[in-house]
């Protein structure tokens, strides 16, 4: 049974996925998210569309167009500084989030 | 940051929506290539690896919505929408269109018009600094005259420290004459202490103005003026070199240092002095204040009472003899008066005519949505929500709305334009700037919004109605609801009771203007000069000279061509104003509520102002030189005070001629009672509204002050002698000058109609707008039912119904709610009379006013009823039972 993606938590997966692979382009980028859940994310490709461009306008990533190693056109996505300081804060936030939800469930 | 720069990426997506969408179809093109060209690696054939692509991706169209509304502004987007779509319905039905962006047209601009003259009275009248902490201080005596308080500049110091007062200036107007042109030419002067300018605090357009410090209290001050700007276009030709040229006033020479801004008319001045410091006694100032913040004037009142009682005992001549009271007005009270409760009732009648704009259009989109049933029935169908169809119809009631408010703008301009011809004289300050500024624009735009989303409420709600599907199915429009029946006739009711009250209002100011206009005065106005005159400072200062001296300069006027008669009087300006006394009867018992207005006139009085002389005799030209003590009286008085007796050689005192101060002087024995010699007819003295008061007329020379009204009656147009007759009085003293000079009949325009033909005028225009809505409002209800019946009709017409009874059945019902609404609005008028009297002197409660307007609403709305209504009588039986 796949999960679905918890509300907010998208753009921290994708902040995080471009951090550490470099730009990506968005078939790149859920490739990866699907890789990495093992196939648990209830992950349509197109389903990370709406939170690539919520983050490209809040200025965390920047968008152009270049060529895969394949010779296709693909819109690369590449993090930017304060899209740094975003995965930053937005990662402490998650993990204090998710030690409250892990304390309350321990007891 | 990131939350503003995403709401200006949203922003700016609304202009260049074209390219995303371009990138998105690429983007997601590129992304099933990608996609494809996996499996393809992983052994599909090409055509399935396409569609597994597809598979994983999910849907197409629906990820590209889902970026569509996260990159866009969503509602600003569907704004967009709604505003192209209600274009397009509206300019459909132009008829419809026209009729409701005139009205609200209408509406907004009569408000606008009013509110410009609201913000420009009462907001922001005056360009001086704290304005509404300004101040001045009025002395009322025991016979409820006030005048403003004097001070004497040492006092004027004691002023400023009291705890209620910021800071004070001192300052005296004085007429000078400008004798650097070919003509002498007289120029209202203001003299200001030193700190004059930087109390007032506004800054001059060309120059600098005196201070403090150039011109210390007390010191021979520079020869130093400031100019109004009024007086640099008229004196200098608006010349920009103006600085620093000379200006001479009575013999003396000024340097102009600087000009200030048009708006800068304090004190009616043309030429700004600093008060010089004058030899031997000092003189008491007029003098202004201003309040510390927070003071409320009654707290400044009570302080300053105090302090004047206490310097009063210093110089006892500056207080009159016994009780007085001290009141601190600002400005802004002092000047206005009761005409701030006009502007109010004013804006409070467009206000209604908004209202009543506004509920016509609501009338009408209800009237017209039935027809829409169809279309809206079927967006909802389709899955509108009910909000979307909400935003949908109040898009387009703001549309009209705010085309009506341009339009309306428009019609404000020129509104504005006609009130401020019609604006009554003196009854706001020179300061004062009507015009369509930013915060009035800013008020209008508001007000456009806002009635187009209150038009739009009702039939919003209606229209967005779940059941509205039921009616789709059913498949006929045709059905009236009667719950949107009833809402539209509740609707019509209160637009006809407002209407209704409307021209109550102005039947009732039309009533009075005319009372006013048309009063018998008892004194004859045509062909008759009324000139005020201060005599010269400091010169007649006896009675005896003074009493000489305004002989002689009747005479002199008596003799210039063109003249006929001239004559004096003073107490009073008829037709109101008069110096009300009490007065005692020797030989009878006191009687405190025996007043009398007292007039002082000259021998020629009576024959000036054609007054019947009905017993007995006038004043002599000797008598009134010598102050006899004789009087005349009015048919009023005789009747009222001795019961028709004959009052020949009875004695009269009016109480208050027994005590005059300076600077008036009094004939001798002040003491000694007035012998009756003659009767006159009477003459209007309480003003236009109030009862004829009895009057007594006492010599001119009972008691003369330091000026004179002349009256004098000219064989033609008096305005036309006002020049010769200005010359004739310099003749006899180099410096007496005419301060106002009016025709009477100008001066009753000007001071005695003015304000009820203001009001009426205003009132007239708002009730005639206001019953074409109503009027518009009828029509389009008649010809909606009459639309809605067409089967109906045709079918009662087949079983032979006949015109008459068609006719009959069409206007029942709206009978109903006209005859109603005109009940509720002769009750709301009936109700509201009190307040509506007190700032107009006009009452809604009069049965011929009301059963007037009762009839000229009937006639109208059987008119507009009428048409529309005529058209069912020509329904066509077959015709008709053939259509849907």
């Amino acid at each position: 049974m796949p999960i679905p993606i918890l509300q907010g938590t998208l753009d921290l997966m994708i902040l995080r996925t471009l951090a550490s692979m470099g730009p990506q382009h968005a078939y790149g980028i859920a490739s990866r998210l699907q890789q990495v859940s093992e196939d648990t994310l209830n992950l349509n490709q197109g389903t990370i569309y709406p939170a690539l461009v919520r983050i490209e306008q809040h200025g965390w990533t920047r968008g152009s167009w270049g060529k895969t190693e394949s010779n296709r056109e693909a819109k690369y996505y590449s993090i930017t500084k304060a899209g740094l300081k975003a995965l930053e804060a937005e990662t402490e936030r998650w993990r204090q989030m998710a030690g409250v939800v892990e304390k309350l469930l321990m007891e | 940051m990131a939350y503003l720069r995403r709401i200006i990426a949203r922003l700016r997506n609304l202009v260049s929506n074209k390219q995303a969408e371009n990138d998105l179809a690429r983007e997601v093109a590129s992304h099933l290539t990608l996609l494809a060209d996996d499996f393809e690696r992983r052994g599909m054939p090409p055509e399935e690896a396409r569609l597994a692509a597809k598979r994983a991706y999910g849907g197409v169209e629906q990820a590209k919505q889902a970026h569509r509304d996260e990159r866009s502004l969503l509602w600003v987007e569907q704004t967009i929408q709604d505003l192209r779509y209600g274009l397009r319905t509206l300019s459909k039905s132009s008829g419809f269109t026209v009729t409701a962006v005139l009205t609200l047209a209408l509406g907004i601009g009569a408000s606008t018009a009013i509110f410009s003259v609201l913000y420009g009275v009462l907001i922001d009248p005056y360009p001086y600094r704290d304005a509404n902490r300004i101040a001045m201080i009025y002395l009322n005596d025991k016979h409820g005259f006030n005048s403003t308080m004097r001070f004497l500049m040492a006092d004027v110091q004691e002023l400023r420290k009291a705890r209620s007062v910021a800071s004070a200036f001192a300052q005296q107007s004085v007429e000078m004459t400008s004798t650097d042109g070919d003509l002498p030419v007289t120029v209202q002067t203001v003299e200001l202490s030193g700190n004059g300018f930087q109390f007032l605090d506004a800054p001059p357009i060309l120059g600098r103005t005196f201070t403090a410090q150039e011109a210390p209290e007390g010191v021979a001050p520079p020869d130093v003026a400031v100019i109004s700007y009024l007086f640099w276009k008229k004196h200098f030709a608006q010349a920009p070199n103006v600085l620093g040229k000379s200006l001479d006033l009575n013999h003396h020479r000024y340097i102009v240092i600087g000009v200030v801004g048009p708006r800068f008319t304090w004190g009616d001045g043309e030429v700004y002095l600093p008060l010089p410091a004058i030899a031997g006694p000092p003189r008491p100032l007029s003098t202004v204040i201003r309040l510390n913040p927070g003071v409320t004037v009654s707290q400044a009142s009570a302080e300053i009472s105090g302090l004047v009682r206490q310097l009063g005992h210093n110089h006892p001549d500056m207080l009159p003899p016994g009780s007085f009271d001290i009141e601190v007005k600002t400005i802004n009270d002092g000047l206005l008066g009761e005409f701030k409760g006009t502007l109010l009732l004013l804006f409070a009648a467009v206000a209604l005519l908004l209202l009543i704009g506004c509920v016509n259009v609501s009338i009408l989109m209800l009237a017209r949505g039935t027809s829409r049933q169809h279309e809206l029935g079927l967006r909802a169908a389709l899955g509108a929500g009910r909000l979307r169809i909400i935003r949908q119809l109040l898009t387009e009631a703001t549309l009209l709305s705010v085309t009506g408010g341009v339009l309306g703008i428009g019609l404000a301009y020129l509104a504005i334009r006609l009130i401020v011809v019609i604006l009554p004289d003196h009854s706001i300050p020179n300061e004062v700037v009507i015009r369509l500024n930013i915060p009035v624009l800013l008020f209008s735009a508001a007000v456009s919004i806002a009635t187009g989303l209150a038009a739009g409420l009702a039939p919003a709600l209606q229209f967005s109605n779940p059941r509205l599907n039921a009616i789709l199915q059913s498949g006929d429009s045709r059905t009236t609801t009667s719950r949107r029946a009833k809402v539209r006739s509740a609707m019509m009711v209160g637009q006809i009771a407002l209407t209704v009250l409307l021209l109550a209002g102005a039947g009732a100011s039309m009533r009075t203007f005319l009372e006013a206009y048309t009063a018998s005065l008892g004194f004859d106005p045509h062909n008759s000069l009324l000139i005020l005159a201060n005599f010269p400072e400091g010169a007649h200062t006896t009675w005896a000279a003074r009493s000489q001296y305004v002989d002689a300069l009747n005479e002199k006027i008596k003799a210039t061509p063109g003249v006929t008669a001239a004559a004096e009087f003073y107490g009073g300006m008829p037709p109101m104003g008069v110096w009300n006394q009490s007065v005692d009867l020797p030989g009878a018992p006191p009687d405190a509520s025996r007043r009398a207005g007292v007039l002082m006139v000259s021998a020629d009085y009576f024959a000036v102002q054609r007054i019947p002389l009905l017993a007995g005799r006038v004043f002599t030209r000797a008598e009134v030189l010598r102050g006899s003590h004789l009087a005349l009286v009015s048919e009023g008085f005789v009747k009222r005070y001795l019961s028709g007796a004959n009052p020949i050689d009875r004695m009269v005192m009016p109480s208050d001629l027994r005590h005059t101060f300076p600077p008036a002087v009094a004939a001798p024995n002040p003491e000694q009672p007035y012998q009756v010699v003659g009767v006159v007819a009477d003459v209007r003295n309480g003003g236009l509204h109030e009862p004829i008061e009895p009057q007594i007329y006492l010599p001119s020379t009972a008691v003369i002050f330091s000026g004179s009204s002349i009256l004098v009656r000219t064989a033609g147009d008096p305005r036309l002698a006002t020049h010769s007759i200005a010359n004739a009085m310099r003749q006899v003293d180099q410096s007496q000058t005419a301060n106002q000079t009016y025709a009477y009949e100008d001066f009753l325009s000007t001071f005695a109609w003015s304000h009820d033909r203001f009001i009426s005028i205003l009132f007239g225009i708002f009730s005639v707008v206001a019953l074409g809505l109503a009027a518009i409002g009828l029509f389009s209800t008649v010809a909606y039912s009459v639309e809605q019946r067409t089967r109906d009709f045709g079918i009662r017409m087949a079983l032979g119904a006949t015109r008459g009874q068609v006719l009959r059945l069409t206007l029942a019902s709206v009978a109903w709610t006209a005859g109603i609404g005109l009940l509720a609005g002769i009750s709301l008028s009936i109700g509201l009379s009190d307040t509506f009297h007190k700032w107009t002197q006009s009452s809604m409660r009069d049965a011929g006013v009301l059963s007037l307007i009762s009839a000229v609403f009937v006639l109208v709305s059987l008119l507009a009823c009428y048409l529309p209504a005529r058209r069912a009588t020509q329904v066509d039986p077959a015709i008709a039972l053939r259509s849907n």
